[in-house]
């Protein structure tokens, strides 16, 4: 039970850092303090012994001075046979026997003892005598107390003689005991020194081991987490069982690295997932505009068009019907122009031509009301410009300008060389707009040519235009509307910026 | 990132016994030095019923020393503890003092060294008086109230002495001197008479000078003295005995010393390695000896039969033993040989 209850005391994963230091700091001051009481008793027995060394040398001291003291109590009473003397002498012999009880009586292998119960034998004797000496003093017996003394003198100096000698062998002896003591205390003192400095290493060793068990998994964190700082999102956290501190950080950053791991993957995944709609978007946009184109090419073949407008001019100058054949021409050249130009730059001449063409087409249609001017600078005629550009516009003064007033209807178009620039200008005497419906034609919030477009439309409105000038040019600013008003007719301008080329 | 090792519990484990078999082996091992220190002065041994004094002279004598261990030993096996009385006293008491203080110190039996002189025999008087028995051993005091003597026939080992003289039957009168013991002149009259007698039944009587020559015992190294004055002082003779141990060394050494181990033949006792060596090396022509240990044994047997019983022969006789050169040699040989 007590190892099972050590084991957890080490291995219960549940316990704070706190209490593991602790706990380890602890064992560790328990082992110390236990060897320090071993060798505290050790010492303390040693010195205990010391002091009972020489106990025995003492007590056979007091033994002879108790002895000598009876001898001279009895001589001084022999000498005065005084009271006091007497009482002496009754107490000396009282404390003498006291003494001698202490000494072995029995016969022992030891020779000490057996010396022992020599001195207390040979005491007794002596006793005798002394006591039939003071008893013949006390009956005035002077030959017999004269006797007696003699013999007690002698058998004094035989218990002297052999209280000496014990002594001296137990002074012998107990030297050599000290001696070994003190060897012992030498010994004992090198052996503790040694216990200490065991106890010592291995307690350090015992914490240096605990605290790196603490240590180690926050070093494994913190390098896991500089490696994680510098992009490595496949660091493998290793999972803690203790359940610390250090645990549960182990565990927190394991799953905020989880975290982070799995949202760069989404993050990873909506991109991909984002391109590939993007790239979906335009693949069904350029299909759906390749769609429109080929319903358009499918509604109007442009050579059997232009075949068949060829031919119908061909069958009107066989008539003899010049009008008819200058419409059709002036028709073929105008389809001709938008089929071929559509994706193609074209130039500021090829634009004007256009208009002609549209204009007398019209006029054509409305029997010559529109009154058509065109002024353009020679020089401008080569210069380079989207296809497309000024026809829309034409058609929008015609469609939206003059169709619906009942005066005069009256469109100029020029090209203007302006120093920096080139102007190309629609005017119109038509209905006018009002600086509201300019600003939302110009930002694009209206589109004429969209919701106009319809029989005679080419379906492109000012929106178009101004896009693929901003795309050609680079600028945003190449398209200004100026108008008066109602009835006071409308300008297009349109700013070709001079390139190097 | 490698795998996160954990402190294991085998660890923490021998940490922790590897502390404790430390510190509990330390404090054992202090206990263990106290237990012994403090055991020098106190025995756990079960009393014996009886104690007997064993008294003797020959302090520092192998042959005493080896006596009194088997009569210790001996003891042992009767519940009696033999003390080496009053060898470690701080007076030298003589023989007889001893006699009485272990008279008046209560034991239960007394063997000692005895000897020819009144003192001894008054001593054991006392004790005798006291009820104490006392055995004799080695030297008798035939004269006293002892109990029993233990020992050998002096008159038998000068016959040994005599026997081994004429091994080589002298030509010439030998001039043969008995190193004496004052206080045991008794005994050594009998060594005379011994020799002189194994001389005579072998038709050399005519052929055998022998003289005593007492040496003083009775105060220290005045035996030694005495002995070397035998070499300074006038003709030496052809033989010369010594009687214990110690005359035997102050003997040769004497010959060595002032160059005389050539023409004069020394008889010595006991069998002390350092005799069997002169013996061996020719120093000495041979030493007799006692089996001390059957003596030792026997004095505390009779002592304790005389206890138990109320009587015991009054002489038991030990057998001597002649130590030639061949046999040192072999003793001595046997003494290497035995583990330590």
């Amino acid at each position: 039970m007590k190892l099972k209850s050590l084991n957890k005391l080490v291995r219960r994963d549940n316990r704070s850092i706190q209490h593991k230091l602790l706990t380890i700091f602890s064992i560790a001051l328990v082992f110390i303090i236990g060897v320090n009481i071993a060798m505290f008793v050790n010492i303390s027995t040693m010195m205990n012994s010391l002091e009972r060394i020489y106990v025995s040398n003492l007590n056979l001291d007091e033994l002879l001075s108790s002895l000598g003291e009876v001898h001279n109590s009895m001589t001084e009473y022999l000498d005065t046979k005084s009271s006091d003397s007497l009482d002496r002498y009754y107490r000396a012999d009282q404390t003498f026997r006291q003494y001698l009880d202490m000494l072995n009586t029995r016969t022992v292998d030891d020779e000490m003892l057996m010396a022992e119960k020599n001195i207390y034998n040979l005491s007794q004797s002596y006793l005798k005598i002394v006591e039939e000496t003071v008893n013949a003093k006390r009956g005035r017996d002077v030959e017999k107390y004269s006797e007696r003394y003699e013999m007690a003198c002698s058998q004094y100096s035989v218990v002297e003689t052999f209280i000496y000698s014990l002594n001296n062998a137990l002074f012998r002896s107990n030297n050599r005991e000290y001696n070994v003591l003190l060897t012992s205390l030498k010994y004992i003192e090198l052996v503790n020194i040694a216990i200490l400095i065991a106890a010592t290493m291995l307690d350090i060793i015992l914490v240096y081991a605990f605290t790196g068990n603490i240590i180690r998994p926050l070093r494994n964190l913190s390098d896991a987490a500089k490696r994680v700082s510098e992009g490595d999102f496949d660091v493998e956290i290793e999972q803690s069982a203790e359940g610390d501190e250090i645990g549960i950080l182990s565990g927190t950053f394991a799953q905020m690295l989880k975290s982070i791991k799995d949202y760069v993957a989404r993050l990873s995944e909506s991109i991909r997932n984002e391109n590939a709609m993007k790239e979906k978007e335009l693949m069904m946009e350029s299909r759906v505009k390749d769609a429109q184109l080929k319903y358009l090419q499918a509604q109007i073949n442009p050579h059997f068009l232009f075949n068949t407008l060829n031919a119908g001019a061909q069958l009107a100058m066989l008539e003899g019907a010049d009008k008819t054949t200058v419409f059709i021409d002036n028709m073929a050249s105008f389809f001709r122009y938008n089929i071929k130009k559509l994706d193609e730059d074209t130039t500021i001449g090829e634009e004007f031509s256009l208009v002609d063409n549209y204009i007398y087409i019209l006029n054509v249609r409305f029997a010559g009301e529109i009154h058509y001017q065109k002024s353009v600078d020679e020089s401008m005629l080569g210069v380079k410009v989207p296809s497309m550009i000024l026809q829309p516009i034409v058609e929008n003064a015609v469609n939206y300008g003059i169709r619906d007033i009942d005066r005069e209807k009256m469109i100029e178009v020029s090209g203007t060389d302006r120093g920096d620039h080139y102007e190309l200008s629609v005017w119109d005497n038509g209905k006018g707009m009002s600086a509201e419906r300019i600003e939302e034609v110009l930002s694009g919030v209206y589109t004429p040519g969209k919701s106009a477009s319809g029989p005679g439309s080419n379906g492109i409105g000012i929106g178009n235009v101004c896009g693929r000038l901003e795309l050609y040019f680079g600028r945003s600013d190449l398209l200004d509307i100026k108008s008066d008003g109602e009835d006071s007719g409308t300008e297009v301008i349109i700013c070709i910026p001079k390139t190097e080329e | 990132m490698g795998k996160r090792p954990t402190v294991s519990f085998k660890l923490i484990l021998a940490f922790a016994i590897l502390m404790m078999i430390v510190s509990v082996g330390s404090i054992v091992a202090m206990r263990l030095i106290m237990a012994r220190i403090g055991n020098t002065g106190v025995t756990q041994s079960d009393p014996y019923s009886k104690h007997y004094a064993f008294i003797h002279n020959g302090t520092g004598e192998e042959l005493w020393s080896n006596l009194y261990q088997a009569a210790a030993a001996k003891g042992e096996t009767l519940d009696a503890y033999v003390e080496d009385f009053g060898h470690d006293l701080t007076v030298a008491y003589s023989a007889p003092e001893l006699v009485r203080i272990a008279v008046d110190a209560s034991v239960d039996g007394i063997i000692v060294d005895g000897g020819t002189d009144e003192e001894m025999a008054e001593a054991i008087a006392y004790a005798s008086a006291a009820h104490i028995p006392v055995v004799t051993v080695f030297n008798d005091c035939a004269d006293s109230d002892r109990i029993c003597f233990v020992g050998f026939s002096n008159y038998n080992i000068g016959r040994q002495y005599g026997a081994e003289m004429l091994k080589n039957p002298p030509e010439d009168a030998l001039k043969v001197c008995v190193v004496m013991d004052s206080e045991n002149a008794g005994g050594s009259n009998l060594v005379i008479s011994g020799i002189y007698d194994e001389f005579a039944e072998n038709g050399y009587a005519d052929k055998c000078e022998i003289e005593g020559v007492y040496v003083n015992n009775e105060t220290a190294f005045t035996a030694e003295e005495d002995i070397r004055d035998i070499f300074l002082n006038g003709s030496l003779p052809d033989v010369m005995v010594a009687l214990n141990s110690v005359y035997t060394r102050c003997l040769f050494q004497a010959a060595v010393d002032y160059n005389k181990t050539v023409g004069i033949a020394l008889y010595g006792f006991d069998d002390a390695d350092d005799i069997l060596e002169a013996v061996r090396k020719g120093l000495l022509e041979v030493t007799v000896t006692v089996d001390a240990s059957q003596m030792g044994e026997s004095a505390v047997e009779a002592l304790d039969e005389y206890i138990n019983t109320g009587y015991v022969t009054a002489y038991i006789a030990q057998d001597t033993e002649v130590i030639t050169a061949a046999k040192a040699t072999q003793l001595l040989a046997d003494e290497t040989e035995k583990p330590e």
